[in-house]
C-alpha cells in the first residue's frame, strides 16, 4: 500500500513541475494581459509581430487536449484511493472546465477580438484549481504515507 | 462458468498490459536514440547544446527554449513512470523493492528534468549530472517494464 501512496506523491510533484514551467511559458506569450493576448495571436505590424493562423494555432494546441486531459484524468483518479468528498467533483469538474476553455479560447479570439479575456480568465482558474488539485494529492498521499510508517 | 469469465478476463487484461509494455520498451529505446541523434546525450554535447560555443558560432538556449523542452519531457518522463510502476504494483515482488524502483525511478526522472536549469545557471559540470540521471532513469524504467513483462507473462501477479 505504501508504494502506491509514493507513485501519487510523485506523480504530485510532477505535475506541480508540468504546471509552472506552463505557466512560464504562459507568462512569455501571453502575459496575463488582453493587450498581449491579443498581439499574441493577431500579431502587430509595426512591430513586426506576425498573428498566428487557424492552422498555426491547431498545431499548437491539438498535443494539449490529449496531453491535458490525460494528465489531470491521471491526477484526479488518485483521489479515488482516499474517502471521496463531494471536494473532489467540484475540483475536477472545474480543472475540465476551465482546461477546455482555456484551450478553446485562442480560436475563438481569432475570430472575435472581445474574447480576448476569456483565455487570461480560464488559464488564471485552470492553473488556481490544479496547483490546489496537485497540492493536496502531495498532502493526502504524505499523511497516509506517515501513517503506515 | 463463473471461473471461466473471471479467467478470460484476467486473460484479456494481461494481454492488454503485454502490449502497453513492449510499446513502453521501444519507447524507452527510441528516447535514448533519439537523444543520441540529437546530440544530447553525452555530458559534453548537453554542454554545448545548452550553452552553446562562442568559437563554433553556437548559439546556446535561451531560458524560453529551456523551459519549452522541460515542459514536455517532463510530461513524458511523468506518464512514463507512472504507468510503468502503476503496472509493478501488481507484480509479485516484495513491497521494499517496489519502494526502491518507485523512489529510484521517480527521483533519478527528476534530477534529469531539472538539470538543464542547473547546467545552465550553475555550471557546466552538471551536464555529467544530467547524463548520468538520464541513464538511471532508462536503467530503471527498462528493468521495471522486463519485470512486468516476465511477471505478466508467467502468470505471477496479484
Amino acid at each position: 500500500m505504501r508504494s502506491m501512496f509514493l507513485i501519487g506523491f510523485f506523480g504530485g510533484v510532477f505535475f506541480l513541475i508540468e504546471i509552472f514551467t506552463g505557466l512560464y511559458l504562459f507568462y512569455q506569450k501571453y502575459g496575463f494581459s488582453i493587450e498581449k493576448t491579443l498581439v499574441y495571436t493577431h500579431g502587430n505590424p509595426d512591430e513586426m509581430i506576425r498573428g498566428k493562423s487557424f492552422l498555426g494555432l491547431i498545431e499548437l494546441h491539438f498535443p494539449h487536449f490529449l496531453a491535458i486531459f490525460l494528465s489531470v484524468f491521471v491526477i484526479s483518479h488518485l483521489f479515488y484511493f482516499f474517502r471521496i468528498k463531494k471536494l473532489y467533483f467540484y475540483l475536477a469538474g472545474t480543472v475540465f472546465l476551465s482546461g477546455f476553455l482555456n484551450f478553446l479560447s485562442p480560436f475563438l479570439v481569432l475570430y472575435n477580438k472581445n474574447l480576448a479575456f476569456l483565455k487570461v480568465f480560464s488559464f488564471s482558474i485552470f492553473f488556481t484549481s490544479v496547483v490546489f488539485m496537485a497540492v493536496y494529492l502531495c498532502f493526502l498521499t504524505f499523511l497516509k504515507i506517515r501513517q503506515k510508517c | 462458468m463463473r471461473y471461466t469469465v473471471q479467467h478470460r478476463k484476467s486473460r484479456y487484461i494481461s494481454f492488454l498490459v503485454l502490449n502497453l509494455s513492449f510499446g513502453v520498451q521501444f519507447f524507452l529505446i527510441l528516447f535514448v536514440v533519439y537523444k543520441y541523434l540529437m546530440e544530447e546525450f553525452f555530458p559534453e554535447q548537453i554542454k554545448l547544446s545548452i550553452l552553446g560555443d562562442f568559437d563554433q558560432f553556437l548559439e546556446g538556449k535561451s531560458l524560453l527554449q529551456i523551459v519549452e523542452s522541460v515542459h514536455i519531457e517532463v510530461f513524458l518522463i511523468m506518464l512514463t513512470t507512472l504507468t510503468v510502476m502503476s503496472i509493478m504494483l501488481r507484480a509479485e515482488i516484495t513491497e521494499k523493492l517496489k519502494i526502491f524502483f518507485i523512489f529510484t525511478g521517480f527521483t533519478s526522472g527528476f534530477v534529469y528534468a531539472v538539470s538543464p536549469f542547473a547546467v545552465s545557471f550553475l555550471g557546466e559540470i552538471f551536464s555529467y549530472v544530467q547524463f548520468l540521471f538520464f541513464c538511471l532513469f532508462i536503467i530503471i524504467c527498462s528493468a521495471v517494464n522486463t519485470l512486468n513483462i516476465y511477471c505478466f507473462l508467467t502468470g505471477k501477479i496479484k
